[in-house]
């Protein structure tokens, strides 16, 4: 029953938004960016913790979380695509991918001195594919929203001709902000 | 312990996340919460920073030490508040101001009271 229930809402939604972004709303002042990263419950607005984690965040309509609960008071509102912005510190890159994950940077044919490269290929192709839409959502906490971005590298040097598929792992913050979990959550399969 | 030490999960507890006792990875997340660190296991073989939880800083031990300054640390706490809790040393919670944030040695729970 509870599935059929899910499944309605789906569809009247589709039916309603279509393929376009919708922003999830509720009337609590609090979302995870305002709660530094862990949401709480609102007690004032009675709203749950994983209400105030998708407050104010945007997703596509048919690829958004499917999280409610009885007496929801989250909206879903259509809205404009994104523009995302990051919350990205060049240090995941040089004090974290090039040092723990040297020699996986090398296997691709990248060494230290590419790190600004990297960092500008991950965050360009990690706005780009998620103002596609093209991101794949993964578990729901009280941290918020996971999505894992699939990012095309090219090979370099020796290793140029090579394309490699890997996952950056992604918390969805409110209008559009992505805050960076990992560079490299996998490879893509 | 710290923002990108190579740490070692030693008890039993966070299955349902998809990581075991003996479990190696990194802490990626700067702060410490409710004494957790924010853990990320690493697939030996792949490399893949594959399964993530909040883990409880008596259940990680030191592989390696990260090397991450006071300054990447603050770069990357939530909106560069120097008074979270970012460093485990000798069993007390630091921030970095200097301050020591739990009571007694090894109790990570046990806040002290300013």
């Amino acid at each position: 029953m509870k599935n059929l229930e899910a499944l309605y809402g789906k569809v009247t939604d589709y039916l309603k938004y279509g393929d376009g972004w919708v922003r999830r709303e509720n009337i609590s002042p609090k979302d995870i960016d305002v709660c530094n990263g862990e949401a709480t419950d609102d007690s004032d607005t009675r709203t749950c913790a994983l209400c105030v984690a998708l407050n104010r965040t945007v997703f596509k309509n048919d690829n958004k979380p499917d999280y409610t609960h009885p007496y929801c008071k989250c909206e879903q509102i259509p809205t404009a695509p994104p523009e995302p912005t990051l919350d990205f510190p060049m240090r995941k890159i040089t004090d974290y991918l090039f040092v723990k994950k040297r020699g996986l940077m090398y296997s691709m044919g990248y060494s230290e001195e590419d790190a600004k490269e990297v960092y500008q290929m991950i965050a360009t192709n990690a706005k780009e594919q998620f103002k596609q839409g093209k991101y794949f959502l993964n578990a729901l906490d009280n941290h918020g929203q996971k999505v894992n971005i699939l990012l095309a590298f090219p090979g370099k040097r020796e290793k140029e001709g090579h394309v490699y598929w890997i996952k950056t792992g992604w918390t969805v913050y409110p209008n559009g902000k992505l805050h960076q979990n990992t560079p490299f959550g996998g490879w893509a399969k | 312990m710290k923002l990108y030490d190579r740490v070692r999960v030693i008890n039993d507890g966070y299955e349902g996340y998809g990581i075991k006792k003996g479990d190696e990875g990194h802490i990626l997340n700067a702060e410490i919460r409710y004494g957790t660190f924010c853990f990320y296991r690493e697939d030996p073989e792949t490399l893949a920073d594959d399964a993530s939880a909040s883990v409880r800083i008596e259940d990680l031990e030191l592989v390696e030490d990260g090397g991450a300054t006071d300054e990447d640390i603050l770069e990357e706490l939530p909106r560069h508040n120097p008074e979270w809790g970012c460093k485990v040393i000798d069993g007390f919670i630091y921030n970095l101001k200097g301050e020591r944030l739990n009571e007694y040695a090894y109790d990570y729970h046990h806040r002290r009271i300013k």
